[in-house]
Order: C-alpha cells, then structure tokens, then sequence
C-alpha cells in the first residue's frame, strides 16, 4: 500500500518513531523468511532469471528497502512521489528538454523484474539478486539470502532532480548529517557496520550548470578487519546536498576474510621481493617504496596474456601492498609512474598488483576537503615516535616489531573528520614523528583525550580503539 | 500529434511515396516543416501534417514515416470526432541509421472517401562521425591505457551508427598529432580521446606531461576548428576528453559548443586522474550504456554504481566526472525517449 507522503510530512517525528519500531520487526520477519529461501537458492548467473518464490523473496525485501526509504524523506509538503522519494512512485515519467520547450510523459511498467545481477561473478561483489522496477529507473541488488542491499540506483529521484536548480551552499546538509543519514541507509540495507571505517564524505557538484541532481554528499566507507582494509571493498553512496535523499548506494563485500592470517614476512622484506619481482619486469624502481597492510583478492594481472586483470581469487590473502614509483618507459618528467606488487604475507608469494599513473598534473576540486592525508601518512610508516608536547617529555619508540599486523592494522583504523574536528578539537597532547621510507619523516600531532590526530595542514582523523590502545599515551 | 476539424487547403505535393503503396492520390495533401539540411544526433526532427479537402471528407487513417518507417499514427474509431487534418511535430534519433546515408520524411493520408496523399521531403543526409584517439606508450605516447580506451569508445559509437575516423583496425588512433586533431573538428560531431588535459588544452597521441604547444591542442585551436565547420557540418553532440583536469572549467566544453544547447554534451574529469585500468573500465561501462540508448547521466550513474563502482583517486578519494550542458544528452535513442526508441 502507497504510503500518503502528505501524512508523513505532517506528523514526522511520531510516525518515524512508530515506523522504527515497525521496521525492526518486520527487518527480522524478513530474514527469517528470506534465509529459509535463500538455502534453496542456487549460485547467480548474470541474467538468469529468478525462480517464482526467489523472485517474491527477493521483491519483498527490495520493496521493504524502498518503502524504509520513503520514510526517511524530509521533502516539504506537497512534493510529488518521485521528488518525496515515496513508494510507490509516480505512474508516468516526465522528461524535460533542457530549455523545457519539450516535455515527453512515458509511463512506467508496473512490472519487477528480478534477475541475476551482471556482477555477480565479480568476487569483490559477489552473487546477488538485480531487482529491477520501472524497467530499471530503480535497481535494488540483493545477496543471495535476499537479507543485505549490495547496490540501490533511483535514476527515478536522479530524473527528478535533473533540472531542477541546485540547493545554494548555505543551505546544504551539512557533513555530519549527511554521514548521520547515511548510516541510516546502511542500516535499512543490512550491512554490518562494525566492519566499516568512514573514509571520506564529499560536497561536490559534479554539473554545469549545476543542478540538483549533480550537487550532492559522495560518502565512501571502507571495509576493515581487525585493522587491516580489504582493498576494493568499500561501501559508497551519493546523496542529494538539499535533503539528502538516497541516489545510489554500491556495497562491495564479496571478499571473505582469508583463511591464513599469520605475518610472517615483514614490511621491508616484501619490499624487498616486490624490488627483485620489478627487476624480472625490468621495471627499475625510481625512488623507495611504500608498503601497506591489506587484504586482498589475488588476481591475474601479472600471468594474464593481455596484462589486464581478467580474474580475480575468491579467496582473500593477507598481503603487502608494495607501491614502488617508477620510471615512464616515454616520459621522463613523468613522476606519477609506479607498479604496485602485492605479497602474500604467509609466504612472500606475488598475488597480484597493477601498474599506474597520471593523465596530468594538479589539484582536485571540491567543495569540502578531503581529510585522507593523515591515513596516507600513518599507512606509510615505518615506525612512530610519541611525545608528550609538555617540555621535558620522554619519548616513546613504536616499531613493528613481531606485532606488524597489529600495528599496521590499527594504523588504518582512523575515522576521517572534517578539518573544522582538528581546529575545534582539544589542543594537542602528543606529537606523533612518523618515520617514512627512505629516511623521511612526519610529525602529527595526537589528542590523547578526544583520539583526534591531525597534521599540519588541519587534516584530521580520530583514531579508533585500536590505534588508541597503539599509541597508549596515559603513562606519558 | 494534433488533430483538428479546419481544413487548410495546399498544393498537393506527394513526392517520393511510391513505396508506400497507397491508393491514388486525391484530394489529400500534406505539409512538411522544419526541414533540415541534415539529420545529426538523437533530436533531429521535423512537423507534419496531411489534410483533406474534399467537402464533407475526413481522415480515416494517417501517418508519419521516417525513411519509409511508420512512427506515429491516427487511425479513426466510429464516434471519433471527423478530422480533416493531422499531424504535428515529430522527434527521431538520426543514429537509428547508418552516417551517410540520405533518408526522407514523409506523411500519408486517407480519407473516408478513399482518396489518399501526403508528402514526403527530398531526401538528406544522415551525419555523425566520431573522431576517436588515443594516448599510449606502445606507439608514440606516454601513457599506459590509450589503445584499449579507443577501442570501448569505438564500440560504441560504431553501434550509434556512426562512421569513427581515424580507421581503428590498425593504428592510426594512437598517431595523432595536432594539425590531425585540428583537421578532425570541422567533420565531426562526437570526440572521444584518452590522454594527457589541464583545464584548456589536451594533448595529442603522442603528447608527454609537459605542456608543448607542438603537440597540444588549445582551446583557442578547438574555436577555430569548430567555427571552421561548414553549413553542411553540423556541431558538435557529445565531446568526452578522457584526460585530466579537463572539466575543471568550462573553457573546454564551451570551446566545442556543446554546454548550452539541448542534446548537447562535454564530459571530462575534474581533477587529476589515473591512467589505469579501472578508469579505462569506467569509460568502458559509460560507452556500453551509451550504446544502450541511456542518457548521458544515466550511464555515468550505472558507470559508477556497477563493476569497480566509482573510481578513486590513489588516496581512496572518489571521483566524477563532470558533465557541461544537457545531462540527457543522448547517443543513440531519440532525446527525451525512453531507451533505443527512434521516434517520440
């Protein structure tokens, strides 16, 4: 039954609290009944069609999803089913030329469509259902037990917004409500957040002349265990800057985490093989290396004939991710080169990697700034030292040491935060010196109080308990 | 598409429907306007309308043909109104047929007496060439991924039914230098390129970092080309400059003309992008939706929601490509319609 958007608008606040209330109940009716079918359910092949009680499973709990959605609309009154991002929707579609002298009304199929999702064979995804509704303006992907939503387009509220004029800066969401929001949807998906770090969340405008649908909040997550990021497998959703209504939502979480955890090989020594591996590819190195804890999907890229990946493992590994710049066989000034080799950390094996670089020079442009360099630094270290910013403080020497994966892992644990969370932030208790290959060093400064690190330039990232248990400051 | 019960009476024109095998002509006439000189894009278009003009006559039956393809149509239903004219503008998709060749519009008619006539227009070309090249070091450039790129986008624009220059069975897409580049603009109304761009200039197959103005185009170089075009050369539709920092500005985009018209469209990264594989995936994903009859921000939304998702830059940042002018813009399938339809 439609839900009447004029009500929720009037009583928001009782109605969400009842609806709450209303979706926790029926969200584990749902996956009760949806477990039972999945049992049955059989591997996903792009396209395959879906049996008759998938199918009804898979429907329901994608209608489950969109009709949570609609409750989370904040439109003003009267706004239409498509602008409200109501369930259900409108019955027809209106498209607008660009000066508006032409507007084309096509109705909509009332019919779902419920098929194997195309990237089901893609591991870092993995198998899922494509519910389709209105020959596919709405496209909910669902795992195969019917229980998580692995990707939500609205081309629906996308066409909608298209030519309406953007919200102004001012009264855009701001970031925490944004990233608030968003939690919200991950939870109405079904993805377990624990596993999650926040990475960034951006206001960008990505249309000229700007419009609606093209200024929105870009929100990445990235998926983590026990400290370590599973490499491409991220959750990222855009929302819409006026109300922060849910455009597209791309959950990939396919990877298993791997069956072999040990690190028995060192950060140095798998720069070191990743070094001699480039030699064989007569790649010379250009400058010292970076090495990062990840866990990763091996692929092909390195036996492959085409020297592209074609395939990927479904079995993760724990690996150093070894990023070695090199030189542009044709481009001397070249400097963004580099070849990145993954080692297997159990056995020094080359699991995968690719090669890449730039297209040009310069800096991005958006209307928040990024808050990724405190990570990009602390990923890159090869050891801390922690002091206290009162005159006369010991210092404290953090290596390794037979603990890597626990210190390289927590080194990743970092919840990105606005700039404004460094200046408005408690002062400083620590300086963090992180030590970087090639003899290069970086100071951060670290509230032992708040968690809250930063760098000189006011990028800030709270460090979560791990990292806090890392640095452990309070004997300082 | 009208109908109205005032009978305007015109010569009776009915030029090239042989084909149609219609009764013989009588007091039935037809009116064709808008013509055009070429039919380029997914908005092209023309108006129509067939009329009767035999005392107490109406239309039982009438309908618009595009190359002899019916597309809209009236047929009368006892307790219909009795018209004596219909039509009305009409909107097709070019793409539908293939770069080059001549195509007619036409209206036919019937009337409840029997007589029959329309119009059709001479016939005029269909004209939309892509220009496609690359940037890669197994040739004469410098990046990594310029020859698989071309060979996406040239998928692409060859199922939109255009004819893509250079020819893209050998390697002349990865030698193309600027006076090539320059000499590309007047003929063609699609560009694709992946290589070296700051915010007004790109660079040509074998262009490096550094900015030469030997090897890369200017902004002020696309003016000229573009404004160069001949009346027979129709503007540019879509431009999508797989390079840096192209769409950071719209100098680029207005240079070729196509960020304010309807259909219309430029495409470029904002920032700094990798030459990767993931990236080359991404415009891979964009073109095959292209060619599926999406608009233009339909497929960048699938592009970025499907296979590697959105692409990032090397500090886990994501990043989108900028779109300047019609967001639905489309390839192939007629503007404004939904999917592959050809005419609305």
């Amino acid at each position: 039954m439609p839900i009447p958007f004029d009500v929720r608008h009037t009583d928001r606040l009782r109605l969400r609290s009842e609806r709450v209330r209303g979706v926790r109940l029926a969200a584990i009716l749902v996956s009760v009944i949806a477990s039972t079918v999945a049992s049955r359910a059989k591997a996903q092949a792009p396209g395959e069609e879906a049996s008759a009680q998938v199918a009804m499973s898979a429907a329901n709990r994608a209608t489950f999803f969109l009709r949570n959605l609609s409750t989370m609309s904040p439109t003003p009154l009267g706004a239409d089913a498509d602008h409200a991002q109501a369930w259900p929707r409108m019955s027809w579609r209106t498209n607008k030329s660009r000066s508006g002298d032409q507007i084309v009304r096509i109705a909509r199929k009332e019919k779902v469509d419920v098929t194997g999702d195309e990237d089901s064979p893609d591991p870092r995804y993995g198998p899922h259902w494509t519910v389709k509704y209105y020959d596919g303006e709405i496209e909910v992907s669902l795992d195969p037990a019917c229980v998580s939503v692995g990707r939500f387009v609205d081309l629906v509220l996308v066409h909608a917004l298209e030519r309406d004029p953007p919200p102004e800066e001012s009264t855009c969401l701001l970031q925490d409500a944004a990233i608030r929001r968003g939690l919200t949807y991950a939870k109405f998906a079904g993805i377990d957040l624990a596993g999650l770090t926040l990475y960034t969340a951006q206001l960008v405008d990505t249309i000229h002349p700007p419009t609606a649908a093209g200024r929105t909040w870009e929100i990445r997550w990235a998926r983590q265990w026990n400290g370590v990021e599973l490499l491409d497998q991220d959750l990222n959703m855009s929302l819409d800057a006026g109300y922060g209504r849910l455009i597209s939502f791309h959950a990939r979480m396919g990877a298993p985490i791997p069956a072999d955890t040990r690190l028995i090989l060192s950060a140095t020594s798998s720069a070191t093989l990743a070094a001699r591996f480039l030699t064989e590819l007569n790649w010379p190195p250009a400058g010292l290396p970076t090495v990062a804890l990840r866990i990763v999907l091996p692929t092909d890229r390195w036996t492959s004939e085409n020297g592209r990946i074609n395939t990927r493992s479904k079995n993760s590994r724990l690996a150093w991710v070894v990023r070695t710049p090199v030189r542009n066989p044709k481009d001397e000034l070249d400097e963004s080169r580099y070849v990145e080799v993954w080692i297997d950390c159990a056995n020094g094996a080359v699991v995968g990697g690719d090669t890449g670089g730039s297209r040009g020079r310069g800096a991005k442009r958006a209307l928040s700034a990024p808050v990724d360099c405190v990570l990009r630094v602390l990923g890159a270290a090869r050891s801390l030292q922690v002091q206290g910013v009162e005159r006369g403080a010991a210092a404290r020497k953090i290596v390794p040491g037979k603990d890597s994966l626990r210190f390289y892992g927590a080194l990743s644990q970092l919840l990105p935060l606005p700039p404004a969370g460094a200046a408005g932030g408690n002062p400083a208790t620590h300086r963090v010196l992180v030590h970087l290959p090639g003899g290069k060093s970086e100071t951060l400064s670290y509230d032992a109080k708040s968690g809250v690190i930063s760098d000189k330039d006011g990028n800030a990232a709270k460090a979560a308990k791990a990292l806090r248990a890392l640095l452990d400051t309070k004997d300082d | 598409m009208h109908a109205g019960g005032k009978a305007v009476a015109v010569g009776c024109t009915f030029l090239g429907l042989a084909a149609l095998a219609m009764p013989a002509a009588g007091d039935v006439s037809g009116i064709i306007s808008r013509p055009a000189q070429y039919y380029s894009g997914t908005n092209s278009g023309f108006s129509a309308e067939v009329m009767t003009t035999t005392p107490g006559s109406y239309l039982v039956w009438a309908t618009m043909y595009v190359n002899g393809e019916p597309t809209a149509s009236y047929t009368w239903n006892p307790g219909d109104p009795n018209f004596t004219d219909w039509g009305g503008p009409l909107n097709f998709d070019s793409t539908h047929f293939q770069d080059g060749q001549s195509i007619t519009v036409s209206i036919a008619g019937i009337n409840n007496l029997g007589e029959s006539g329309g119009v059709g227009n001479p016939a005029r070309p269909v004209y939309n060439k892509a220009y496609v090249y690359g940037n890669d070091w197994q040739y004469e450039g410098t990046l990594h991924d310029g020859s698989p790129a071309c060979i996406h986008a040239n998928d692409a624009f060859v199922t939109a039914h255009h004819t893509v220059t250079p020819n893209q069975s050998g390697d002349a897409p990865l030698r193309q230098h600027k006076p090539d580049i320059i000499a590309a603009l007047p003929p063609s109304t699609a560009l694709y390129a992946w290589t070296h761009g700051t915010a007004t200039k790109f660079g040509d197959s074998s262009s490096s970092m550094q900015v030469v103005s030997a090897k890369w185009v200017d902004w002020s170089d696309v003016c000229v080309g573009v404004g160069s075009k001949s009346s027979s050369q129709p503007p540019f539709n879509f431009v999508f400059l797989d390079a840096c920092l192209v769409g950071s500005e719209s100098t680029l985009a207005d240079s070729f003309g196509v960020s304010a018209f309807a259909d219309r469209a430029f495409l470029g990264w904002p920032i700094s992008v990798p030459d990767d594989q993931p990236f080359e995936d991404w415009s891979w994903r964009l073109f095959i939706r292209l060619a599926s009859g999406d608009t233009l921000l339909e497929a960048r939304t699938y592009a970025n929601t499907h296979g590697d998702g959105q692409p990032h830059d090397n500090n886990g940042n994501g990043i989108l490509a900028t779109i300047y002018g019609d967001t639905s813009f489309k390839l192939h399938g007629v503007y404004l319609g939904a999917a592959l339809s050809f005419w609305r």
